[in-house]
């Protein structure tokens, strides 16, 4: 299971590297792809995770908010 | 006044110019006071961001940055502390800027989907979101405007350039019970339109999704480079503390730390693929992903089918030949049978006949005889329309020269007879593409075999390869025999590229192992399997798309070999004590500079047409 959001136009080249390591150290999340060019990025969470995936999430987007990459959109 | 990065800079500046007044001046205390000011402005955003990093054990640049400015201060070099706090936030400030231009041809794409559109609610015109669209919504579209949906029209007509679909810059007359698709330009006329496909549903919103996709799709040079970096930082950062506590020196220590982010070499190939794509999306060439650009910059075999890709697909009639009947009869007695199939070579014979207002008559008890023809009962006369080679050599006898003649003009042949003789052939012969002969010679200048795989009759074939300049030619194929000779071709001579319409070479563009569609925005089959999509049946766009994925790997290349070289060269500076601080800091902003810098060029990439 993904879940994919939208942030603000990334910029700096290190910022996706600090996103990946941030993310990475959420509960429940397998594994993350940070798209530079398109400013997304892409968490695939465990199979542990889903069933309290909006728990999981919410602290995913915290983390995101905390590091100054705010969210603008969920897919 | 809020402190943006803008107004940082601006502030950053005149302290460090009020500083260096100061020095001048012989007032030491100015100097560093000024000093100090300009470093707290510059620093304060990198350390907040820094301790928020670190409370979840990251250590990224701006960690890196905080300690070597703070160690600077204390070791009382306030103007190294000043310049590089500095120059990270100039530098972070210009490259934000440039990256945007290496985005703007994929950004301007949306800019083709209208954000907001007028509906009709029984009748009464009502302004909404795009987003609040639903499948079924009637839109109001007026001169000037986009379409926001994929839908048919129901009322009104109008002139509409689709090029943003099919790469065709023309307006065309769109009637109502006509489609139109999203982000085509209604040039003049007004319609009602009843949205069918909305968003990323539409045939445009595919193509959004797909280059949005493609930008990050990286190439494989770029993983290498990743793990690279990856080690790289903690890497010096080791390499930091071994030197400084075998040396004690503090100042190179606090250098080392400023050059620990290989910043160029992160960027350098995602910033030349997010240019090339943009360039290839902005000429109607979307490519699937900095991969495909790396693969088709090495191509070898260019494999095309013909009917549809060398050829225009349209099949003319070239020559009558009757006996003993007068023309017009024998095509109408022909295209009367023909009316019943549906055949590419039947459209042909019928809408020829037609063209001469001949009237038809409804065949009777036809039957079709599979790959060869039809029959069946025209006016109480037995009509049969096929290959020659549905007759006897007998029945031939009067048409057998001028049949062989005609083939080996490249002309596909039938033969008509009536009640048992046989009246007429007509040649029938599909039109190379005018710029089939000069983008085949533009392929072998680049090095590039030329094949064509066709199931035509094989004097066909030669006719067309002939004309069209195609170095092989492989005929009579079947669907499975394509894709046999494509990795025959493979393991001869390298990468194979198909290159097809996407409808009659749907399997040998799927298993191929990389496929080029022409043409087709519209064919979601072909969207999904080919590797690199073009938007109209030019060819022209084919040299383009190579010259461009060459290009771009040329560009992503030197980026990372410049990248690497100044990592490098840093690395010595430093250890050498060459590079101090601050210049460590400039060398690193201005090298990430020039690589974006580097592939902004490829925006402006063009084909040398001659």
């Amino acid at each position: 299971m993904n879940t994919k959001y939208q942030l603000e136009t990334l910029t700096c080249p290190s910022c996706a590297m600090k996103i990946k390591a941030a993310l990475s150290k959420v509960a429940g999340v397998e594994s993350v792809e940070v798209l530079f060019n398109a400013s997304k990025v892409v968490i695939s969470w465990k199979k542990e995770a889903e069933s309290v995936i909006a728990m999981a999430e919410k602290t995913a987007e915290e983390t995101l908010a905390r590091i100054g990459f705010p969210i603008i959109s969920k897919h | 006044m809020k402190l943006n990065e803008q107004n940082r800079i601006i502030l950053g500046t005149s302290f460090i110019i009020a500083g260096w007044i100061g020095h001048w001046a012989s007032l030491p205390i100015l100097f560093d006071a000024a000093m100090i000011l300009a470093t707290v402005i510059a620093i304060f955003p990198i350390a907040k961001t820094a301790i928020s990093s670190l409370r979840y054990r990251i250590i990224g640049i701006d960690t890196l940055v905080s300690i070597a400015v703070i160690g600077a201060l204390l070791i009382g070099e306030t103007w190294e502390a000043a310049a590089v706090s500095y120059l990270y936030t100039l530098g972070h400030y210009l490259e934000n800027r440039t990256l945007k231009k290496t985005r703007r041809a994929i950004a301007s794409l949306l800019e083709n989907v209208p954000k907001r559109v007028t509906i009709l609610e029984n009748g009464i015109q009502k302004d909404i979101s795009a987003d609040q669209l639903k499948i079924g919504d009637l839109l109001l579209v007026r001169s000037g405007e986009r379409i926001a949906a994929d839908g048919i029209i129901v009322e009104g007509s109008a002139m509409i350039n689709e090029s943003s679909i099919t790469g065709e810059s023309v307006p065309i007359v769109k009637n109502a019970k006509d489609n139109v698709f999203s982000s085509s330009l209604v040039d003049t006329g007004v319609i009602t339109v009843e949205a069918l496909h909305i968003g990323e549903d539409s045939t445009f919103g595919r193509i959004i999704a797909l280059v949005e996709e493609a930008q990050d799709k990286k190439a494989k040079i770029q993983r290498s480079l990743e793990l690279f970096a990856q080690y790289y930082t903690p890497g010096v950062i080791l390499l930091t503390l071994i030197v400084y506590l075998i040396t004690r020196d503090i100042r190179l220590a606090l250098t080392l730390l400023v050059i620990s982010c290989p910043g160029a070499l992160v960027i350098s190939a995602p910033v030349s693929i997010v240019a090339g794509i943009g360039n290839g999306a902005k000429n109607g060439i979307l490519f699937k992903g900095g991969d495909v650009m790396e693969k088709l910059s090495s191509v070898k075999v260019i494999a095309f089918d013909k009917t549809g890709t060398l050829t225009t697909g349209e099949l003319v009639i070239k020559q009558v030949l009757t006996h003993q009947m007068e023309e017009n009869e024998l095509l109408f007695f022909a295209a009367s049978l023909e009316n019943a199939s549906e055949h590419p070579l039947a459209k042909a014979v019928i809408s020829y006949t037609m063209k001469r207002d001949i009237s038809l008559a409804l065949a009777k008890q036809v039957e079709v005889l599979p790959g060869f023809g039809l029959k069946g009962n025209v006016n109480d006369r037995w009509v049969v329309i096929g290959s020659p080679r549905l007759f006897t050599d007998q029945q031939r006898l009067s048409f057998n020269e001028k049949i062989a003649e005609l083939e080996s003009e490249g002309l596909t042949v039938i033969a008509i007879s009536i009640d048992n003789q046989i009246r007429g052939i007509v040649g029938i012969a599909d039109q190379i593409r005018p710029s089939a002969k000069t983008v085949v010679e533009k392929l072998k200048n680049m090095g590039v075999l030329t094949v064509m795989l066709t199931g035509d009759h094989p004097l066909v074939a030669h006719a067309i390869a002939k004309q069209s300049g195609i170095d092989e030619v492989r005929s009579q194929c079947l669907p499975e025999d394509k894709v046999n000779y494509l990795n025959e071709l493979k393991a001869q001579y390298g990468l194979t590229v198909m290159v097809g319409d996407g409808i009659n070479d749907a399997p040998a563009l799927a298993n191929a192992d990389f496929g080029i569609a022409m043409g087709s925005y519209t064919n979601h089959t072909a969207m999904e399997s080919a590797d690199v999509i073009l938007s109209s049946s030019r060819l022209e766009k084919l040299p383009y798309a190579i010259e461009l994925s060459k290009a771009t790997t040329q560009n992503m290349k030197s980026n990372i070999v410049f990248a690497l070289i100044v990592a490098f060269s840093l690395m010595i500076g430093v250890l050498t004590k060459h590079v101090f601080l601050s210049v460590g800091m400039l060398i690193h902003e201005l090298s990430v500079l020039m690589v974006i810098i580097n592939a902004i060029r490829l925006l402006q990439f063009k084909y040398k047409s001659t």
